[in-house]
């Protein structure tokens, strides 16, 4: 007796549509990332800082951007003659990373994270000194550099575009996607500096 | 023929099927929060999966990470690793970076090759609430003060979990220093380190006294305290 099998492949064929459909949950329609807007009626100076923060978390277009990192060991003690520093760190880092134009994508979303009061500036009476140990630069090829964060000011303060703030780890946890295992595992040991 | 035809039609249906899964497979890795880590473990902290900060050597551990890799491969879990060498000119490895579902893994050696300290991080970082509820409540919870900075951690016998250091709520006229909503704080990492027990911490405190906004006098820290200024015990 002959089968006729065009039924059986159309309820397979269906079964299968069915459950392609509704198996899955349907990825959410990507929508455009919206625009971090900045809040204003700041301090100036802490303004400033939120400005490049969010202009950074804005980036859309990421060719001729990029980001270098250049860091020293946060175990090894240096004489206090040897003081790095920022010309020195990035003449001779004890280890270097460098991100550019698409491998940045979606690195930079937890820049919008940041908010004014997660700043609080150090008074210019209180800086005393700096020595240089980690140094990570977001430049544009048309902007030139448009955020700075370097550690560090008084050996426990941060300095996000030449401002002293007080060390806050959110502006770690932001940075930790453009930074590889070994940055990452740097970035903890110097966490317990503060 | 007429077969062939059918497990032709049956595996194209398969192979749309689970292409078109993919996103939902990689939303539930995004938000996993890796408890069985902690949940699954086969010792007591400090140990960790047979690790033991303090006696672990290297080719014992690299034993251990290389089957602990095949356990989990065949319950479906991936697991990578990768050596991370003193340096270009020495032959010794200076720590083991281990990648897990929602989670990476530093084993850290000392200079003679012995496991020194375990960090579990939790890429989601789930709240300290979230945290207790899914794997338990801490013992207590022991503070560090560091220049105004409370450096907060969730004691569990042999284990400490780190929070986020959050700017330091300074009250300049009373002198006090507060935590609040100290159960919404983020997870840092988990940490097993080989040091004694019985630390002393600068300030501690019963995990219900956190259900509410604590002050602190950092001028009334425990005097038996182990808390080295900006390094914790």
């Amino acid at each position: 007796m002959k089968t006729n099998t065009k039924p059986i492949k159309l309820i397979l064929v269906l079964a299968l549509t069915f459950s392609l459909l509704n198996g899955c949950v349907k990825p959410e329609p990507v929508a455009p990332k919206p625009t971090v807007q900045v809040p204003t009626d700041q301090d100036p100076v802490k303004q400033r800082i939120l400005d490049a923060v969010f202009k950074v978390a804005n980036i859309r277009d990421f060719e001729g951007l990029s980001v270098s990192v250049y860091w020293m060991d946060p175990y090894v003690i240096m004489e206090l003659e040897h003081l790095y520093k920022l010309e020195d760190l990035i003449k001779k880092p004890d280890k270097f990373i460098k991100l550019e134009g698409d491998e940045l994508e979606g690195k930079l979303d937890l820049f919008a994270q940041i908010k004014a009061e997660d700043i609080e500036l150090v008074p210019p009476d209180y800086i005393r000194t700096e020595i240089h140990r980690f140094y990570l630069v977001i430049e544009s090829a048309e902007e030139g550099k448009l955020y700075e964060f370097l550690l560090w000011g008084n050996y426990k303060n941060f300095i996000v575009n030449g401002t002293h703030i007080r060390p806050n780890q959110k502006f770690l946890d932001i940075i930790m996607p453009l930074l590889n295992y070994d940055a990452r595992l740097d970035i903890r040991g110097y966490s317990e500096w503060f | 023929m007429k077969k062939l035809s059918i497990l032709i039609l049956l595996t194209f249906g398969l192979l749309l099927l689970f292409s078109g899964c993919k996103n939902e497979q990689l939303d539930i890795e995004q938000n996993l929060q890796p408890y069985y880590l902690l949940t699954e473990n086969t010792c007591s902290f400090p140990c960790w999966m047979g690790i033991t900060p303090g006696e672990t050597s290297y080719p014992e551990l690299k034993e251990i990470i290389d089957q602990l890799v095949q356990d989990y491969a065949e319950k479906g879990v991936a697991i990578t690793y990768i050596e991370e060498p003193f340096s270009k000119h020495i032959d010794q490895i200076l720590y083991i970076y281990a990648e897990m579902p929602g989670s990476e893994v530093y084993i850290i050696l000392d200079s003679i090759n012995i496991v020194k300290e375990i960090k579990i991080i939790f890429l989601n970082t789930p709240t300290v609430a979230e945290f207790a509820e899914n794997y338990k409540a801490p013992d207590n919870i022991g503070i560090c003060m560091a220049h105004r900075y409370a450096h907060t951690n969730l004691v569990y016998d042999g284990a400490r979990v780190l929070t986020k250091k959050e700017l330091p709520n300074y009250d300049a006229e009373t002198g006090l220093i507060s935590i609040e909503d100290f159960y919404l704080n983020r997870v840092d990492e988990v940490q097993l380190r080989a040091v004694p027990q019985n630390k002393h911490y600068d300030f501690t405190f019963d995990w219900e006294d956190m259900a509410q906004t604590v002050f602190i006098d950092i001028n009334n820290t425990d005097p038996n305290s182990d808390c080295l200024g900006r390094f914790q015990p």
